[in-house]
């Protein structure tokens, strides 16, 4: 789906899940029994990493990462700097998407 | 695994095999007779079914009424992962050797009995949750008395090896080729493969391990899965090591740096000993057992290579969030911790000043 269909319908994706989520937990969570309780907050859980990914700009090609993928498992990347601190970039932003908690 | 919870009246589906069940636990209890008198299923892996039963046996050495835990494999078994035969004779040989397990009762590999491979063994008392463990400073004693005996308990496993007499009774056990550490690199890398998942950054710790692969001096029996979250305690203590499926003959370290990793603190992580002690009480009492110094660098490595170990654990979880047409939020969660436990790995292993290039 090309960008410019995804920002014609208002509310957005991301909104849908902000909003799904706070009823979840505002409203649905009090009145659950206590052994529902977990799945809840799974489910909390899961809206919010696929809200924060929505949100997400920027990122890596695919077929790079997985070039560059082969080039490091044979050892073409051995001990390159340059390359680490891209994975180290790369991968704190998945965090930043899974659990930006992990990032402090 | 939570073994805590009471039978109920209802049966289940094993229920639905009792005519068959019945005698077969009386001719295995050398009892006149069996009844399934309660089971409630327990929260276990996807990997097995586990059964809180209580059975009153008629006569013999167990009259009267007895809660047993049944285990039998699940409908969808996982590759990679012993069978409960396999399993049962593991816990046997474990527990010759001194440690403590839930002891293994009864085997039964006849399918016409429950349709699956099942043992019984005794119920433990207490809880095995992890983050409940980490969380109530009451559970299991003294915490540093509990870590020293959990290094015991460890390198009683780890007495066992391939020379040993009961090594013939696990012919089963894979023995990694041509280092523990470099089959984990093989295995793992395989795994990614089959999910068809091309991550750079744990291909970077993959790459580490396998450049920094240390030798093995002698292969053990190794646990695989040691950690907060698979042994259960009580008020007072340890009342048993838990999940034998990941067994395999192995570096002795893999399992220390597994307990130590950071991801298995369960938040605790000054806590270097599994999230509920210090480090030097698990040592303490692993190298007063087995009377062997431990090399802690190379434990340094294996905890590396847990974090990347259990990111490939996550991503297969993920990718089996469809279970039996079932939606399972557990297993889907799951597959996206894998993001953090690679970057812990990262920062473990950027590359040396100086080398970059």
């Amino acid at each position: 789906m090309s960008d410019k269909l995804k920002a014609a319908d208002r509310p957005a994706a991301g909104e849908l899940l902000a909003v799904a989520r706070q009823t979840l937990l505002s409203d649905l969570l009090p009145a659950l029994p206590e052994e529902m309780r977990y799945q809840a907050l799974m489910l909390a859980n899961a809206l919010a990493i696929a809200g924060r990914e929505i949100a997400q700009t920027g990122g890596e090609d695919a077929a790079a990462l997985q070039r560059l993928a082969v080039e490091i498992r044979t050892g073409q990347h051995d001990g390159d700097a340059a390359v680490y601190d891209r994975l180290l970039a790369w991968t704190r932003a998945r965090v930043a998407v899974t659990n930006p908690k992990a990032l402090s | 695994m939570g073994l805590t919870s009471e039978p109920q009246a209802s049966l289940g589906r094993l229920g639905e095999r009792r005519a068959s069940l019945e005698p077969w636990l009386a001719r295995a209890a050398g009892a006149a007779g069996a009844t399934l008198a309660g089971a409630t299923a327990l929260k276990g892996g996807a990997i097995q079914e586990n059964w809180l039963v209580a059975i009153d046996f008629a006569e013999g050495p167990w009259a009267g009424r007895q809660e047993l835990v049944l285990r039998s494999d699940s409908p969808s078994g996982v590759e990679a992962s012993l069978s409960r035969a396999q399993e049962f004779r593991l816990l046997r040989a474990a527990a010759a050797a001194g440690v403590t397990v839930p002891e293994p009762l009864w085997l039964c590999e006849d399918l016409a009995v429950l349709g699956r491979p099942f043992y019984v063994m005794r119920r433990l008392a207490g809880t095995a949750a992890g983050f409940r463990i980490a969380k109530d400073p009451a559970l299991g004693g003294d915490r540093e008395r509990l870590a020293e005996r959990l290094g015991r308990e460890l390198a009683r496993i780890h007495s066992i090896t391939p020379a040993s007499p009961v090594a013939a009774e696990l012919g089963f056990l894979e023995t990694p080729r041509p280092s523990p550490a470099l089959a984990a690199v093989a295995r793992y890398r395989a795994w990614v493969d089959q999910l068809g998942i091309a991550d750079p950054a744990l291909e970077w710790g993959l790459r580490w391990a396998e450049v920094q692969a240390p030798p093995t001096a002698g292969l053990v029996l190794t646990h695989q899965d040691f950690r907060t979250g698979n042994y259960m305690v009580n008020g007072q203590g340890l009342t048993g090591i838990l999940d034998w499926e990941f067994c395999a003959w192995g570096d002795p370290l893999t399992d220390i740096g597994w307990f130590c990793a950071r991801c298995w603190r369960f938040g605790r992580d000054s806590l270097e000993a599994g999230g509920i002690a210090s480090r030097a009480a698990f040592y303490r009492g692993y190298e007063a057992v087995s009377g062997r110094r431990i090399d802690d660098d190379q434990v340094r490595y294996w905890e590396i290579m847990a974090h990347l170990r259990w990111a490939v654990i996550a991503l297969q979880q993920g990718a089996r969030l469809w279970q039996a047409g079932e939606p399972s939020l557990e297993a889907a969660l799951t597959g996206r911790i894998a993001p953090e436990l690679v970057l812990a790995a990262l920062r473990a292993t950027a590359p040396e000043l100086g080398r970059a290039g």
